[in-house]
């Protein structure tokens, strides 16, 4: 618990940081000078500024659209994981599937994002299919592509962690006794070497909601979704930009929660206790 | 065949390929046909006996004086590739280095202590949560943007707010590793003996973390490109960017290869080429480093890993006894060995070569 609340204060001092680091750190001609007292006065100013009036149905709209992106995105990369680092990792043809990911992984997150734009735009000078737009208003149609290309950054550092672990855990002796047992092999994944993978799977879930929040800038930026970072990156001021950052950190606080109750309705569904 | 499967592939192919990256970086600018400010106008050139008009943007591998093509502006984009090599891999290199170095020595002091700073533990994962690049970017962002820093001050500022951001990372992993190693029983019987803490952490605990700290340090390398190359979508590139209004257009002013590709984000519509030939130079940089510290974990590694008592989808094999020749009494070397002896000979002559002028 009070790991948790020295967490949140020190996360909070960064937050204050960032949004006011473009307006304490002045370049001019004569130099960059770095205004202290400037910092102080702007966080002195936070009781006094109207959030409310900030927090409007535009800003609500950008941060659902943020937050379906990111939880879809997260989901999306961890069930993909699951099911070709886990279930069916078995089968020889996902062999060369799960190697070809792993040439892919060599390759930088943004680089990938960027491929994958420039993909999108050949498609459409191919066959004039439209598998995105760059268009606002436009977005909601094509929403998936944003999501798709968001999703390959939390699937790949999942998918690399997840089978690793499968192969530790598929070695161990309960293992061996299941086995023995004549108990079937979806059996055993399922009911043993998933269950032993759970917990690992929470404890890096943070790392991954990370990196994924990190990508979630450069997606938002190339291909022009009106979400959050969006906002933060438009309005340069400092109540927008800290209000802008607040919110992604409760969005993912939200995603977080959710992606773990998922995770144990899925074990209380399927996983015997 | 069996051989070639247990040779460790990944260590030759990164260490011959991060050997090359390196010789770029220092000799690039030796290597490039043209000077930097030099600009193709339209000129008429006869290539294979036919007569072109060569004008710019011209398009990669089509006329041999530029062979990966030019800009919109007229530029080589081989030269600006060849120029910026060594602010791509210079600052990765430093970066890293300096992170390692500092987060290797305060990591292993602060996990030899008995006690842990639950304080300092907090402020790690709540750094290790907020991406590295968010911070950056808002730091960097007032003073990159036509600087009045030179371009050597903004790189050493980019190295040290780098290094300062991604520091308590370093020292939570270095110093979770000596926890591990402190527990053993030789550490104890040391103390026991009455060995201090400096010959505890230097003599005991450091050798058995160095192999894991150089493929942290490589893997470091790769973390640094890839932020470089997050702040480069967003204009704020190594060295500084110009901004010139109506129309607005961002420039390197180093000609860093992140910052290559944040100029010519524009070109995702069209003349690919342009964006693609340092996107994919800095995924061959990136790459060769990966396949460094892949070779390196499989050189190192002990593999305790038990047999899979279920399908896994992987065939196993008993992995083949070393080759091993004996050279005079005491040295044993690998074929590996002689690959990499081999590779570093060519290295330091092309050095010799490029450097002294001679080629």
């Amino acid at each position: 618990m009070k790991n948790s609340i020295i967490q949140g204060v020190v996360m909070i001092i960064i937050l204050l940081f960032v949004s006011s680091a473009p307006f304490v750190i002045i370049n001019s001609f004569e130099g960059v000078k770095i205004e202290y007292g400037m910092m102080i006065e702007l966080v002195q100013s936070i009781p006094s500024i109207d959030w409310l009036n900030r927090i409007d149905a535009a800003f609500i709209e950008r941060m659902v659209r943020t937050f379906i992106l990111l939880l879809v995105a997260v989901l999306l990369g961890l069930t993909f994981a699951l099911v070709l680092g886990l279930f069916v990792a078995r089968f020889k043809v996902f062999r060369l599937f799960r190697g070809l990911i792993e040439v892919i992984a060599i390759i930088p997150d943004f680089i990938i994002i960027i491929f994958s734009v420039v993909l999108g735009v050949q498609i459409y000078q191919w066959t004039g299919i439209r598998v995105m737009s760059f268009m606002p208003d436009k977005n909601t149609a094509h929403f998936w592509f944003p999501v798709m290309v968001l999703s390959i950054a939390p699937a790949l550092y999942f998918l690399k962690l997840i089978h690793v672990r499968f192969l530790q855990i598929s070695g161990e002796d309960y293992v061996r006794t299941a086995v023995s047992k004549g108990l079937d092999i979806t059996t055993i994944n399922l009911q043993y070497v998933y269950r032993n993978m759970q917990p690992f799977i929470h404890a890096e879930l943070t790392k991954g909601l990370s990196l994924t929040i990190g990508n979630l800038f450069i997606v938002e930026y190339l291909l022009n979704v009106i979400g959050l970072t969006h906002y933060i990156f438009a309005v340069k001021d400092f109540p927008a930009t800290l209000l802008g950052l607040c919110a992604l950190l409760i969005i993912a606080l939200f995603v977080f929660l959710i992606i773990k109750f998922i995770l144990f309705l899925f074990r209380k569904g399927l996983i015997y206790e | 065949m069996n051989r070639i499967r247990q040779m460790n592939l990944p260590l030759y192919i990164g260490f011959f390929l991060v050997l090359g990256f390196i010789f770029i970086a220092v000799a690039g600018p030796n290597l490039a046909i043209h000077p930097l400010d030099h600009k193709v106008e339209v000129e008429y050139q006869r290539i294979d006996g036919k007569g072109v008009v060569v004008a710019p943007p011209v398009q990669a591998f089509t006329v041999p004086d530029y062979p990966l093509g030019t800009d919109k502006y007229g530029y080589d984009l081989l030269t600006k590739l060849l120029y910026g090599a060594k602010y791509t891999i210079g600052i990765a290199v430093a970066t890293a280095l300096l992170k390692m170095v500092l987060g290797g020595v305060i990591g292993l002091y602060a996990g030899s202590f008995k006690s842990e700073w639950s304080f300092w533990k907090a402020v790690e994962n709540s750094v290790s949560y907020i991406p590295v690049f968010l911070i950056l970017y808002f730091v960097l962002q007032p003073i990159t943007i036509n600087p009045s820093l030179k371009s050597i001050e903004l790189i050493f500022v980019f190295i040290f707010v780098m290094t300062v951001l991604s520091l308590p990372s370093a020292i939570a992993s270095v110093r979770k590793q000596t926890r591990e190693i402190v527990k053993k029983e030789y550490v104890e019987v040391a103390r026991t003996l009455g060995a201090r803490r400096n010959r505890l952490i230097w003599k005991h605990i450091f050798p058995q973390l160095k192999e894991g700290l150089l493929i942290m340090f490589v893997m470091e390398i790769v973390f640094v490109m890839t932020v470089m190359g997050q702040l480069g979508i967003f204009h704020l590139f190594m060295g500084g960017t110009i901004k010139q209004t109506m129309p607005t257009i961002y420039l390197s002013m180093t000609n860093e290869w992140a910052g290559l590709i944040g100029q010519s984000r524009g070109h995702i519509f069209g003349n690919h080429f342009i964006l693609m030939v340092p996107l994919v130079a800095l995924v061959l940089a990136t790459s060769s480093f990966v396949l460094l510290a892949r070779g390196l974990q499989n050189h190192f590694q002990t593999d305790y890993q038990k047999a899979p008592w279920i399908p896994t989808g992987r065939t196993s094999h008993q992995p083949l006894p070393k080759m091993k020749m004996r050279m005079g009494d005491r040295l044993k070397v690998t074929p590996g060995l002689v690959i990499m002896g081999v590779f570093l000979l060519l290295f330091a002559v092309s050095m010799v070569l490029v450097l002294g002028e001679v080629v």
